[in-house]
Parts: structure tokens; C-alpha cells; sequence
């Protein structure tokens, strides 16, 4: 059974760990962090797990380096955000060449439909996460973290690792380019509140 | 931005928020991950017995198959051998064992020197033996040592006399020098008359295509000329080629025909100049 979630991971528990179940617990809470960030920015897709374990290797390489000079989450947060961005062009090469059999059918939003059972809800869910999709990665991630996850322009510009003028600028051409696309789709054609 | 847009962002954000994982979705999720990530890597036993399979007979393959070749290699090591200068003093020695010491210790340089003279005939004809080694060739290996053969066997037989006035060492190098320099040239000077026949056809071709109105044909030989040759012979191949676009009114063509010959490392400043001209006067 995995611990409780504790409050959020500002400090890393790692140099705090006494012994090996307080390593295994601060683990799995720097995992637990790393899921949600790395689904947040890349969605649910079949290979979000691939990229939570190549983010969490990547932050436990990495985290004698951390200096606390920014939030812990913040850090996380750019480690997600360039693990996802990697994979992504990576992607990008692989579907030059070769295309997945189930691309259509990838998104998991049952979860969502388990818990609301609303189907339009749902509808509504797989066609926002298709939408971001076709943004490009820095302009999805500036629009998810800003406008969706509510982090402030600051926190967005140390994720990103740009300055806040670009990030305000790729948000507003970001907002513009999901505005455009919401509006030829029929499920944000009406008001119903979710 | 309008207000409908407005409102489907956001639409979009209420969307994003009421489908966020719940805390059970996530833990159950993170605690696949973290089984994946903790999980031993798996040693299927009989994937590890095929695979050493395939590396056994892949190895038992190669090792039949160059096996199969070893006589073939042999062959080609011992015609080297024959060829080179160390295996002189070797056959000497042999000579002087096999038989039964008749020469006499003053008449070694002699007969190593009339030895020397033999061997760089036999040196000649076992770098051609080499050659034809090389090529595919129904020739067995036996036929191809009887051709190898006679230049020690040679001497053997006809007895080089000791007493005879023979040519110093030093005189029998330059000699051994001489003469594998004429092979060298002759080996060369082959292709070379092959590619200056091939090309005298291909100008033969172009003046008949250009006599005939033949153009295509004219075409493809200046083509082949263009890549083949001197520098001088590829220079003048695509000053024709120039030429002939210009007269087609193809002047795209020319003037980047133009430029590339101009591009051409050695040549001749006054063939590019003719080729650059023909191109800027090209009319289509």
C-alpha cells in the first residue's frame, strides 16, 4: 500500500531520509508528483508511463544538483516538461516513418467517465486533450500549466526555462490557436456546465 | 479573441478541471509504475538457450564456409610469397641443401645473383598469377601453381652454371627494380589504353550523333565523357553539353552546366570562359 499523500513536496524528503523505508516513502511521493505533472502536460496517452519512469529516472540522477533556488514542484515540473518535449520529438521522427495501429483510441479518459459518468463530459475531455494535441509542445505546455493548472506566469517561466515575455507571448498564441480549434468542435458548441 | 472563443476556453478549463485524475486513479497508476520500475529484468532461460543456438551455428557457418575457402587462400598467400624478394634466400638455401651442396661457397653470390635475375621474371609472372587469382576463373589451383611454378623449378633444371660471369647483387636489384617496374607500367598502362580507346568511341559517337542530328546520342556520350577522364576530357564534355542545351534554347540548363563546369577543379580557364559565354548568349 502506497503511503498517504502528505502535503505538498516543497523540500526534497531524500536528504531528510533516515533510513531505507523513509527513501522508499519520499520515492514514491517524488513519484507520485512526477505522474501528475508529466500527465498533466502530456495527457493521457498509452505511453505516459514510459514517460513517468524516464521523468523519475531522470530526477533521481539529477537531484544532488537541485539548489532550491525554486520551488521543488517547479523543478519537477521542468524536469517533466523537458522529458515530455524529448519524447515528443522523438515521436515526431518515429511517425515519419512508422504510425501506430490504435493512435485514435490511445486517450484513457474512462477514468473520467468512472467517476462523473457523464458521457459528454467525457466527449468533451477526449476532444480538449486531441485540441492541445495539435499544439506545439512549449505553446500546450505554456496554455496547460498557465490557464489549466492556474501556475502563475513566474513559476510557468522557470518550468519552461524562458523568460516571461515569451511565455506570455507563446500563451496568447497559444489561447488563439485552441480558441480556433474549439470552435469548429460541436461539443463546445453548447454552454452545458460539466 | 471573441466572446464565443471566450467562452470556450473557458468551457475548456471546467472541462479540464472536473476530469483531473482522483487521487485513488493516480496511486493506482504510480503503483504500476513503481512495480515496473522495481521489477528484476526478466531472464527467460529459453530465449538465452536459442540465442546461444543461433551464435553456435552462425559460428559453426562461418567457420565451414571459410573452410571451404582455405585452399583458395593458401593458394593466393604462396603466389604472394613467390612474388616477394625474402622468399629469394629462402629458395637459395633450399637449392643449396636439395643439391647436395655442389656450389661452393665463392659461387653464392653468383648463383644468388643469376637466382635473383630468374626471380624477377618469376616475380613478373606470378603478379600476373596474382592477378588472375583475383579474377573468377575456372582455372584449378593446380594449373595455377604449374604456372607459378617454373621460375625456381626453371633453375633447377637448367643448372646455371657457376663459373659463368654473373651479375653482382647490387646489379641483380636494379634489375629485380627494372623489371617489376616494367610490370607495374605494363599492369597500368592497360586500363589506361582501355580508358583512352573507350574514350576516342565515345567522342567518335559524339561527332556522329552531332553529324547525324543524333542529338540524344551526342547527348549521352558527352554525358559519360563528363565523368569519366582527365580533367581536360570532363572540361570539354561539358563545354558540348553546355553547347548543346544553349542551341536546344535550354538556358536554365546552360547556365547551371555553365557554373558547374566552372566549379571544376583544373579546368582549363579557357574552355569555362567558352562555356560561360555560350551560356549568357543563350537565347531561348
Amino acid at each position: 500500500m502506497l503511503p498517504p499523500i502528505s502535503k505538498p513536496l516543497d523540500v526534497p524528503l531524500f536528504t531528510r531520509a533516515a533510513d531505507e523505508s523513509e527513501v522508499c516513502a519520499a520515492s514514491t511521493e517524488l513519484l507520485r508528483l512526477l505522474y501528475r505533472q508529466v500527465r498533466t502536460l502530456a495527457g493521457p496517452r498509452p505511453d505516459l508511463d514510459d514517460l513517468v519512469q524516464a521523468a523519475a529516472e531522470r530526477a533521481l540522477k539529477a537531484l544532488p544538483t537541485f539548489e532550491r533556488r525554486s520551488a521543488f514542484s517547479t523543478w519537477t515540473y521542468g524536469i517533466a516538461y523537458r522529458t515530455v518535449l524529448d519524447h515528443d520529438r522523438w515521436l515526431s521522427r518515429f511517425r515519419r516513418r512508422f504510425s501506430f495501429a490504435e493512435d485514435a483510441d490511445g486517450l484513457d479518459v474512462a477514468s473520467a467517465s468512472d467517476v462523473e459518468h457523464d458521457a459528454m463530459l467525457a466527449v468533451r475531455a477526449r476532444r480538449l486533450h486531441v485540441a492541445l494535441e495539435t499544439l506545439p509542445p512549449a505553446k500546450r505546455a505554456v496554455i496547460v500549466l498557465h490557464d489549466l493548472e492556474g501556475l502563475a506566469l513566474k513559476e510557468v517561466a522557470a518550468v519552461v526555462s524562458a523568460n516571461e515575455r515569451t511565455v506570455r507571448s507563446r500563451l496568447i498564441d497559444a489561447r488563439k490557436k485552441l480558441a480556433s480549434i474549439l470552435t469548429n468542435d460541436p461539443a463546445f458548441d453548447s454552454e452545458g456546465t460539466p | 479573441m471573441t466572446a464565443d472563443q471566450r467562452r470556450r476556453l473557458e468551457l475548456a478549463a471546467r472541462v479540464w478541471a472536473a476530469t483531473k485524475p482522483t487521487d485513488d486513479a493516480i496511486d493506482r497508476d504510480v503503483m504500476r509504475v513503481a512495480r515496473r520500475i522495481r521489477a528484476p529484468k526478466r531472464r527467460d532461460p529459453f530465449r538465452r538457450f536459442i540465442a546461444f543456438l543461433i551464435a553456435i551455428v552462425s559460428f559453426g557457418s562461418a567457420l565451414a564456409f571459410a573452410a571451404t575457402r582455405l585452399p583458395a587462400v593458401t593458394e593466393l598467400i604462396a603466389s604472394v610469397d613467390n612474388a616477394e624478394p625474402p622468399v629469394l634466400q629462402r629458395s637459395v638455401g633450399r637449392r643449396r641443401g636439395s643439391d647436395g651442396r655442389a656450389a661452393s661457397e665463392a659461387a653464392t653470390p653468383a648463383l644468388a645473383g643469376a637466382q635473383s635475375a630468374t626471380d624477377t621474371a618469376a616475380a613478373a609472372e606470378s603478379s600476373h598469377v596474382h592477378r588472375t587469382a583475383a579474377q573468377p576463373s575456372a582455372a584449378p589451383a593446380s594449373v595455377r601453381r604449374q604456372r607459378a611454378a617454373p621460375s625456381s623449378q626453371g633453375l633447377r633444371e637448367h643448372h646455371v652454371p657457376v663459373h659463368e660471369p654473373a651479375l653482382s647483387s647490387d646489379q641483380a636489384r636494379a634489375a629485380a627494380a627494372a623489371a617489376a617496374g616494367d610490370a607495374e607500367k605494363a599492369k597500368s598502362a592497360k586500363p589506361a589504353a582501355d580508358a583512352e580507346l573507350e574514350q576516342s568511341r565515345l567522342w567518335r559517337q559524339v561527332s556522329e550523333g552531332l553529324a547525324g542530328g543524333n542529338t540524344a546520342l551526342a547527348t549521352v556520350a558527352l554525358q559519360k565523357l563528363a565523368f569519366s577522364g582527365s580533367d581536360k576530357t570532363r572540361a570539354k564534355a561539358r563545354l558540348g553539353l553546355v553547347q548543346l542545351a544553349v542551341s536546344d534554347g535550354d538556358c536554365a540548363v546552360a547556365r547551371r552546366l555553365a557554373v558547374g563546369l566552372a566549379e571544376l577543379p583544373g579546368a582549363d580557364p579557357g574552355v569555362v570562359v567558352r562555356a560561360l559565354d555560350a551560356a549568357r548568349r543563350c537565347k531561348p
